[in-house]
């Protein structure tokens, strides 16, 4: 049985893939420091993450993918992990990542100066020098940019080759054979990073992510933020590759916190009308899927209409209506689950017979008596 | 998605308002505070009630079910997210109800039986609503709806250990077969007689059937019906099937479970059909399908069921549409051959037209129960169970345990009882008002017999005293007889029995004259204790014993009729013959697989409701033949004696015999002793028994045993040494005592502890 967890931290993202071989890849870290104060209502990420590791008898991370590195999908990560690129960001407790995932745009200053946090900077620092030591370490596409990077810094593509992963193929780390999953690769792709070098939401990754077990295959669409007009470009690139089946989704981890802007650059009064391309990609829903928003919890009220921050409510009524007509399971949002009081990790089980959530049936008697009661006057 | 259609959208939906019912409203609210629920709409479904035509509207909140907690793609079918119709409908029965309205949602066990296109419905609940509805809340069915998808998806629904589900929905009829329906069903030459037991007008819902020849027409409204027993091959467990319409569906439902009835039928049709054939008639045809159950993934058949259906058509006819019989031309008859006309084809056999034939009802089968059947239903072994025994004395107590053993299957019984049952009688006895005038002994018999149908209780009952020997049928009963039970609350019955060899094992049963405490006394199987022993050690402990000091009160009631010390005309209800009856009954059915013999008493605490238990030690009985009576004591009044006289030793002691005599048996039964008086003079040579609170002493030796025990002697010890002879002193006594006892008409009976010896004298006044 496969895993995969998302984790309730806001209008932000961290989820985690753990395979039945007990191999851990960790999309994104949004870690709010108020939570280490007990305040909430998201989740303690790093105390969850390390209980879960200590539990498994595990100190790394087999892979941690930043899908991009805008703060919502990084926060407070540098003193999470241990960083190979400086000794202060070494031991004492940190989490090691065996093999670190990032889109090109991380090695490169792509984005604007006024983005780039701290954080970010640091990543892009571990993440070259991971590059430059020719390990831990896979990029996604290889714009030209890339190669003049490479280069400037006195190495060759070709001796950099094997860390490097364009979109159409696969990340040589997993094989359905060997893991019971593949990772394939939607985005980033050469046009957007050289061409929209200010947007870097683009530039994520974006992967269909296949797992099989016993004799069924599941297919994950793992997205981090992104635009309609990228998703666009993936549905018609990978369908003139004739690779339609990468765009099939038996659970589809919606982008960017449930924006409209993911479907169309019209919100829409009542529900979002996806643009064609896009409408494609969530007709390809699967009999029983499930739609995951790592969001705030959706208001269906008038404000909630007229927000202009995501989440929005629009689109999920698009993203509803569509999970209807294929047949789907349920939209989940991550701070709802399983109430907007205290959020819990949404767990998927993959399994031959199906994809189900893992969640605890309780009685009312067996939830008041699982915590002390409070106190009396 | 492509959902059944199932009633109206009401008009102002999703509007609680357009609900017709309360009930319906608390289930929309929880249903609308459930996160794992989306309610899609309201609606309103029109129900038939298929009797009276009438229409019911319902209630039903269409809703769609994900709460995520099985896996996507189960192997049973049911998807991540089900619209289900909740409904409502007061009444009888079930109110609430579930129907999943996605066309092809799979047939999965637990689903109730439905009309012809209504949607399957959930089968939710294992008990009654009368039992549900004390713990039932909208939300927890809510839970239960959830429940119920969740562990049908996992497969987990139906436990290893729960019984399989049975292959058809309960039908509306049941037909009660006769007991030997199986080994007679190949009898060519019968047919079933089936009679309606009607409760008011036309309505009925039991058939009893019986066997009749088959050129017998039918008596008064019965119907005549053909039938046909079929064994099919073992099928496995599945979901509860629905009726079929037609003997080709029921074929088809078959080879969906791997089996077939078809060849069965055949074989079947073929062996019972009549050489000479038969003329075609318009009678129906009962159709009885023994249908083997088989646990999943096991090949051991678990269980049988037996189902049956009414078919339209004779057996003529079910055997030419399967082209295994044919008409003949020049009589009309239907012939298995052709050997007795000519010029016609042989029947092939390979005809479908049977696939056609109707069936007019389905019809649940019940065979009468046999008493290996009730021995099951009890938890009677079979072993030891199937025996004659005597039952002497049907009263009160009597005709309790004769009825509990039928019903029990134990035992095949002759009641004994010369007594004719009157009307204060029936207070306390089975027998009822109507049967006043008859002798109990055959109104209990015929009671016993109407717990079975015809032909299998064999109880019988015998006008007469079971003492009396002259009766040849009394006398054989008793001689055949592996077990009598004495219930005759009467003194004299056991006593007589014990004393002849010829008597089998008995037991002697009674309730005190309160009706407080019941006693069971039970000889070995070798007979060497007899009831009469066991009679006189009871009154030991009576004397003796705690709970003896009021076992015996309410002796002297005032509704005395018969005088003895059990005798039950007393003020004792049915609830206390009913109780001690049963406790009576279960022990002594329990007991008598036993080798020893017993002694029990149960008191009843009448403040709780709780019977104490006491059990006296059955001790070995010692007899002396003396001037052509028998002297009776036992073992442990031997011990009693031996141990009084060491513990006066070096000097004499003694005291007086308790015990009673029984003319009839010429028979001294030794009771017990009572110790020295006070004011006794004793030394190394001599005993000189004094009187001090002995009459006290004989008093309540008197009111404890109801005075059936009194005094009947003296003892005393012999010095170290010395034996238990008389010395010339004891003869002298004697010679005193019987001059006395001569008054009385009785023998006069010393009694001498010696030296590892014990010596009983009778003195008699010639």
């Amino acid at each position: 049985m496969h895993q995969v967890i998302f984790y309730p931290v806001g209008n932000g993202d961290t989820s985690q893939i753990i395979l039945e071989n007990g191999k851990r890849i960790l999309f994104d870290f949004r870690h709010k420091k108020k939570t280490e104060e007990g305040e909430g209502p998201e989740i303690n990420l790093k105390d969850r993450l390390k209980a879960e590791l200590k539990a498994a008898g595990k100190t790394s991370f087999d892979v941690v993918a930043f899908t991009h590195c805008d703060k919502d999908h990084i926060e407070n990560s540098v003193e999470f992990f241990e960083l190979e690129h400086a000794e202060k960001y070494k031991g004492n407790g940190r989490i090691k990542i065996d093999t670190l995932w990032v889109p090109a745009a991380v090695i490169l200053e792509t984005a604007p100066n006024c983005d780039q946090s701290e954080e970010y900077v640091i990543w892009r620092q571990e993440a070259r020098h991971r590059l430059k030591q020719g390990k831990g370490i896979r990029v996604f596409s290889k714009p030209k940019m890339l190669k003049d990077w490479l280069e400037k810094n006195g190495l060759t593509v070709e001796s950099r080759k094997h860390l490097i992963t364009d979109a159409g193929d696969l990340a040589p780390e997993f094989t359905l054979e060997a893991d019971g999953v593949e990772f394939f690769c939607h985005s980033p792709f050469i046009k957007h990073v050289d061409d929209h070098d200010e947007f870097r939401n683009e530039a994520s990754l974006i992967f269909n992510v296949r797992f099989r077990s016993g004799g069924s295959e599941f297919d994950y669409l793992a997205v981090g933020d992104s635009s309609w007009s990228i998703l666009e470009d993936i549905v018609r690139t990978t369908k003139f590759h004739g690779k339609d089946d990468r765009l099939a989704w038996d659970l589809y981890n919606i982008p960017h916190h449930c924006s409209y802007l993911a479907l169309s650059d019209d919100k829409g009064e009542q529900e979002t009308i996806p643009k064609p391309l896009v409408e494609e990609l969530l007709r390809k829903g699967k009999e029983g899927a499930y739609l995951v928003s790592s969001s705030w919890p959706i208001l269906d009220t008038k404000e909630g209409r007229e927000q202009t921050q995501p989440p929005h409510i629009q689109a999920q009524k698009c993203y509803e209506t569509y999970l209807d007509q294929v047949g789907g399971a349920r939209f989940l949002v991550t701070m709802e689950e399983p109430n907007a009081n205290k959020p819990e990790p949404i767990i998927f089980k993959v399994e031959s017979s199906g994809i189900s959530l893992d969640k605890k049936v309780l009685s009312a008697a067996a939830i008041i008596t699982s915590t002390p009661a409070p106190r009396a006057g | 998605m492509d959902y059944l259609s199932f009633g109206e959208r009401c008009d102002k939906s999703p509007a609680p308002e357009c609900l017709l019912y309360e009930e319906s409203r608390r289930l929309l609210e929880a249903c609308l505070r459930n996160r794992d629920l989306s309610v899609v709409e309201l609606r309103k479904v029109n129900f038939t009630n298929h009797k009276t035509g009438a229409v019911t509207a319902v209630d039903a909140i269409i809703v769609d079910c994900v709460d995520g907690t099985y896996p996507s793609r189960n192997e049973v079918g049911i998807k991540p997210r089900e619209r289900l119709a909740l409904t409502y409908k007061p009444g009888d029965g079930l109110p609430y109800e579930v129907w999943a309205l996605r066309r092809g949602f799979p047939d999965t066990l637990h689903q109730n039986y439905v009309a012809p296109r209504h949607p399957p419905s959930l089968c939710l609940y294992f008990e009654m609503w009368q039992t549900v509805e004390r713990t039932w809340t909208p939300e927890k069915h809510l839970q239960r709806v959830l429940w119920w998808l969740r562990e049908t998806a996992n497969g987990t629904l139906h436990r290893g250990d729960q019984p399989l589900e049975q292959f058809y929905f309960v039908s509306e009829f049941e037909v009660v077969l006769p007991h030997d329906f199986i080994e007679k069903s190949t009898d060519r030459t019968l047919s079933l007689h089936l009679e309606a037991v009607f409760h008011e007008h036309d309505k009925f819902k039991v058939i009893r059937a019986g066997f009749v020849p088959r050129d017998k027409a039918p008596v008064r409204q019965a119907l005549s019906v053909d039938f046909l027993a079929v064994t099919v091959p073992p099928v496995g467990h599945s979901r509860v099937e629905k009726f079929p319409n037609t003997l080709g569906e029921l074929e088809n439902q078959f080879e969906r479970r791997g089996s077939s009835f078809v060849g069965a039928l055949t074989q079947t049709l073929l062996d019972r059909y009549p050489e000479d054939g038969l003329i075609p008639e318009r009678r129906r045809t009962l159709l009885v399908l023994s249908i083997p159950r088989l646990r999943d993934g096991g090949d051991e058949v678990e269980q049988t069921e037996v189902r049956g259906l009414l078919l339209e058509e004779d057996i003529t006819s079910i055997g030419l549409k399967a082209g295994l019989l044919v008409s003949s031309p020049d009589n009309g008859r239907v012939y298995k051959d052709t050997l007795r006309f000519l010029s016609q084809e042989a029947p092939k056999g390979d005809s479908d037209d049977w696939r056609d034939i109707a069936v007019a009802q389905p019809i649940d089968i019940k065979i009468a129960v046999t008493k290996q059947d009730a021995r099951r239903a009890s938890g009677v072994p079979d072993e030891g169970s199937d025996f004659h025994g005597v039952l002497a004395g049907v009263g009160a107590l009597g005709s309790v345990l004769a009825d509990l053993w039928s019903r029990a299957g134990w035992g095949s019984w002759t009641y004994v009882d010369d007594d004719i049952l009157k009307p204060h009688n029936v207070i306390r006895h089975t027998g009822k008002a109507q049967h006043v005038g008859y002798y109990k002994a055959n109104v209990v018999s015929t009671g016993v017999g109407l717990n079975y149908s015809d032909g299998i209780e064999s109880a019988k009952g015998l006008p007469g005293k079971i003492t009396d020997a002259d009766k040849p049928e009394i006398r054989d009963a008793v001689s055949t007889a592996k077990l009598l039970v004495d219930a005759t609350t009467t003194l004299h019955a056991p006593r007589d029995l014990a004393s002849q060899d010829s008597t089998p094992r008995s037991a002697s049963v009674f309730l005190t004259p309160s009706g407080k405490s019941s006693v069971m006394l039970l000889e070995d199987k070798d007979r060497s204790t007899r009831l009469s022993h066991l009679e006189a050690q009871y009154y030991r402990a009576i004397l003796n014993d705690y709970w003896g000091a009021e076992h015996l009160s309410g002796h002297y009631g005032g509704l005395i009729v018969g005088g003895g010390c059990r005798d039950v005309s007393a003020v004792i209800s049915n609830e206390l013959i009913q109780l001690h009856g049963a406790t009576l009954a279960r022990q002594l059915r329990t007991l008598s697989a036993q080798q020893n013999a017993q002694i029990r008493t149960w008191q009843l605490d009448d403040s709780t409701g709780a019977l104490s238990f006491a059990e006296v030690p059955v001790q070995t009985p010692l007899v002396r033949e003396r001037l052509g009576w028998n002297i009776v004591f036992d073992e442990g009044l031997q011990a009693k004696f031996f141990a009084e006289r060491e513990r006066h030793l070096p000097k004499e002691t003694g005291g007086v015999l308790l015990g009673y005599f029984d003319q009839k048996l010429k028979s001294i039964f030794i009771v017990d002793a009572l110790m020295a008086p006070p004011d006794s003079q004793a030394d190394v040579t001599g005993f000189t028994r004094g009187k001090q609170g002995l009459r006290e002493q004989l008093d309540e030796c008197a009111r404890r045993t109801a005075h059936v025990v009194g005094y009947i002697g003296e003892w005393h010890s012999h010095p170290p040494g010395s034996s238990a002879q008389s010395s010339p002193m004891d003869v002298e006594l004697l010679a005193h005592l019987a001059l006395k006892m001569t008054l009385d008409g009785l023998p006069a009976l010393m009694l001498i502890v010696g030296e590892g010896e014990i010596e009983v004298s009778l003195g008699e006044v010639q």
